[in-house]
């Protein structure tokens, strides 16, 4: 019953809770704070003022060098050298009376001023100059254009410019399938692990931009939430975690290079060739199906998903959940060296589990003396 | 306008990169598996095109099954890397050749 | 009123480019994210400022007070970052190492293409907002895991591969939030999200109530996401110095500041549209005068609640330890996603979101 409480108690928040009014309060609470060249604490009735030495008018000392000030100071704040000037140890500020009704001849007297009057004027002028320059105020209203609520987050497509000629979405798309290709050859060839993931990164990123072009929104977002996001921090994540030595893994490099070159080209030549064949290029242009039928892209997947689809998403949720529990079991290992420590059973502890007190008696003390 | 031939060679030539890859970079393993994510996206654009340009929805289903099944089998085959390098301290394929545990 | 000075702006605009469409949309876009995120960077200034001094008066001190009585202390430190030189570490990866602050701040910024204002101001209406929103925060690791590796230094790497392998954790517990979300919602598109709360119940019509564990857990996955405290280990001062961005210095670490900060605001604005109504007023229905109008200050004012919680969170809590955040992310927060996830999928079949909670 006891932990049934404890569990709902920290559930429900209700330590940090507490901690936070705490704080709250204090939030609002007058501060102690004292700033100190502006502000000053009220002054002891014992402060008679700092040590000065008094001048006569035509710039001469009035110190006559009679050492009573230096005889009578509690605080021995005071030397005077009686062949040079004498001086005085501002140091502790423990001027007392006994020390102005000592200087007869008026060599040490209380100073009305003391550091306090030291002015901030370099920051001063700092501060008025950064002023300047940053005058614009940050603005509410982040101004935007009045679209429709309803449209659809593309471009709408251009349809008024002719088919052949280069319409803005074809230069994207060439920009886009070159960024591709260039990553996806830096992905191959560069020598660094980390690269090859990076240029990878890019690869998915510019493939999920060329299928916004046509209008696959869900599914390009997916691929940078899934791959970008998730799998190439896994791969960075191992990479940079096995220390892996980059050159070595280089040996066969330029042996393989014509081989695999040759095969990639034969292909490529093969299925461009194939590509440019007449009844390729008669498929239609891409009205967008999603549209057509009525639905925002998502929609439209999330329909076909889940009627047509829906043994096959289940059996996709089950791959997932096995590769979950396969890779934690694959790389899951107790050390026994190793000490563990348990969060739930740390945070569960109470003080009697930790704490006992005893009763001593008195006589153990006694023997301990003896002892 | 963007036709569908513009997607399946970009899809072509990117499956081609990653065969190529695949044949330069026998020996690493880890670029092999990127190597594999390529050729999975680069059958993954064909799909999506098809899916668009035929106006047919079961192309970007099967995309995101792909999807699914490739996150799986990166994180498999990471795991399974990681045990690997634990063991025998390399990554190289063709130190990967004795069948004693 | 301000609809129609933008409609004149843009018709004017097209008027004198109009010979150019393509040239035309690009400008008038780029012109569109100037106008975000020139007062986003200034909000991030303006944040630490308040950072610093809501920490400060928790901790019952004052917080900045001396450059334009404090108000100008984030524009100084930005001058100082600024004018710094950067310092490259000789054994560092040179070009991995410039990149990763960039890659690190895009996403930040690039998320908030659809973040919706008001029923019509956004950059982008994106059908699939909010998968487009998880998968900006999610490319956010890739400048923290670059900069770690490319500093060739033990220290970042150590908050690197701490702070990837925490934030890849905390966005299947985030990712499953947003299932709720949906499931309520009905829909991927935030202003739709933000529509399926109106109601005549004032804020009980919000989606905070129904979903109110994922309400919890989605902040508090956001704090982890951004690296902030409580689970701040990527930089934890005490055992690995400042985690992955011990490298860098000047601009290159104000790119990390600003990115980290950027994000913050973006869950911020993100828990007040998925869970607290966006822009709809918490009296809407109700027929009260004033209160009862809807409008973007109470999207602001609710982000500023968030953002607010942010620096609470930071003064009250000491720093998780690296296997108890794992524990809460896979062992506490996912299971109970899950469950409620099951449970939005009742309530939905059982009519729930039709009408109102």
């Amino acid at each position: 019953m006891e932990k049934i409480t404890r569990y709902l108690k920290s559930l429900l928040l209700l330590e940090l809770l507490r901690g936070m009014t705490v704080t709250g309060k204090y939030f609002a609470k007058p501060k102690y704070t004292l700033q100190y060249p502006e502000e000053t604490t009220p002054k002891s009735n014992r402060f008679r003022g700092l040590h000065a030495l008094r001048r006569y008018p035509n710039g001469e000392e009035r110190c006559i060098a009679c050492k009573l000030c230096e005889a009578v100071c509690p605080a021995l704040a005071i030397t005077i050298d009686s062949g040079r000037a004498p001086t005085v140890n501002v140091g502790p500020p423990v001027t007392t009376s006994t020390c102005s009704s000592a200087s007869t001849a008026a060599s040490a007297r209380r100073a009305a001023r003391s550091i306090r009057s030291w002015k901030r004027t370099s920051t001063n002028t700092t501060s008025r100059s950064v002023a300047k320059t940053s005058s614009t105020r940050p603005s509410c209203w982040p101004l935007a254009t009045v679209t429709n609520m309803r449209s659809p987050g593309l471009a709408p497509r251009t349809q008024h410019i002719d088919e052949a000629g280069m319409t803005p979405e074809l230069i994207l798309f060439y920009l886009f399938a070159a960024v591709t290709a260039a990553a996806g050859l830096g992905v191959i060839l560069s020598r660094n692990p980390v690269h090859s993931a990076l240029c990878l990164v890019l690869t998915f990123f510019s493939v999920a931009c060329t299928w916004l072009l046509i209008g696959a929104e869900f599914l390009a977002i997916s691929l940078v939430l899934v791959y970008v996001g998730a799998v190439m921090v896994l791969f960075l994540f191992v990479v940079m975690m096995l220390d892996i030595k980059v050159v070595p893994e280089r040996e066969g490099f330029a042996g393989y290079l014509p081989a695999g070159v040759l095969v990639a080209v034969v292909m490529l030549v093969e299925v461009l060739g194939l590509l440019g064949m007449e009844r390729m290029q008669k498929v239609g242009p891409a009205i967008d199906p999603a549209a057509a039928a009525g639905f925002t892209n998502t929609e439209w997947i999330g329909r076909t998903l889940f009627t047509d689809y829906v043994l096959a998403f289940e059996v996709a949720a089950l791959i997932l959940t096995v590769a979950l529990i396969a890779a934690v079991m694959l790389t899951l290992r107790k050390r026994g060296s190793v000490r563990i420590q348990d969060p739930a059973e740390q945070a569960a502890t109470k003080k009697s589990d930790r704490l006992r007190l005893v009763d001593l008696p008195k006589t153990v003390a006694d023997k301990e003396s003896g002892a | 306008m963007i036709s569908l031939g513009h997607y399946l060679a970009l899809g072509a030539v990117l499956f081609c990169i990653a065969l190529a890859g695949i044949f330069i970079n026998r020996k690493n393993v880890i670029i092999l598996l990127m190597a594999i994510e390529l050729m999975l996206l680069a059958v993954n654009i064909n799909f999506v095109a098809f899916s668009t340009f035929l106006g047919d929805a079961a192309g970007q289903i099967f995309v995101f099954f792909i999807l699914t099944v490739a996150a799986a089998e990166s994180a498999i085959g990471l795991a399974i890397l990681v045990v690997l390098f634990r063991n025998r301290a390399t990554i190289n394929v063709e130190d990967l050749d004795s069948m004693k545990g | 009123m301000i609809t129609e000075f933008v409609n004149q702006i843009h018709g004017a605009y097209f008027g004198f480019l109009g010979e150019w469409p393509t040239l035309a949309m690009l400008g008038w876009n780029l012109l569109k994210i100037l106008v975000l995120t020139v007062p986003l960077i200034l909000s991030v200034a303006m944040f630490t400022y308040w950072e610093r001094k809501v920490i400060g008066w928790m901790q019952v001190r004052l917080g900045p007070v001396y450059i334009g009585k404090g108000l100008l202390q984030p524009f100084a430190d930005v001058f100082k970052l600024l004018f710094k030189e950067i310092i490259i570490p000789a054994e560092a990866n040179p070009w991995l190492f410039r990149l990763a602050p960039i890659l690190a701040l895009a996403p930040a910024f690039a998320a908030w293409a659809v973040i919706p204002f008001d029923w019509q101001t956004r950059i982008a209406n994106l059908n699939a907002g909010l998968l487009y929103l998880l998968a900006m925060t999610s490319l956010g690791v890739y400048g923290i895991i670059l900069a770690g590796w490319a500093s060739n230094s033990k220290y970042a790497f150590l908050g690197a591969m701490r702070s990837a392998a925490q934030v890849v954790s905390y966005e299947i517990s985030m990712g499953l939030c947003l299932v709720g979300v949906l499931i309520a919602a009905g829909s991927l598109n935030l202003t739709e999200i933000v529509a399926a709360q109106q109601g005549n119940l004032g804020m009980f019509e919000w989606f905070m109530w129904p979903l109110l564990p994922l309400f919890v857990i989605y902040f508090i996955s956001g704090v982890a996401e951004t690296n902030r405290a409580p689970f701040d280990v990527a930089e934890g001062e005490s055992e690995i110095v400042a985690g992955f961005h011990v490298e860098y210095a000047g601009a290159a670490f104000s790119l990390f500041f600003l990115a980290e900060y950027a994000n913050m605001i973006l869950i911020s604005f993100l828990a007040a549209l998925l869970f607290m109504g966006g822009w709809l007023s918490p009296f809407q229905g109700l027929g009260i005068p004033l209160l009862s109008a809807d409008g973007w200050w109470w999207l602001f004012a609710k982000a500023f609640f968030f953002a607010f919680l942010f620096l609470w969170f930071r003064a009250t809590f000491p720093r998780y330890r690296y296997d108890q955040i794992m524990r809460l992310g896979w062992k506490v927060f996912i299971p109970l996603c899950i469950f409620w996830v099951f449970v939005t999928g009742v309530m939905a079949y059982a009519g729930t979101f039709v009408a109102g909670a």
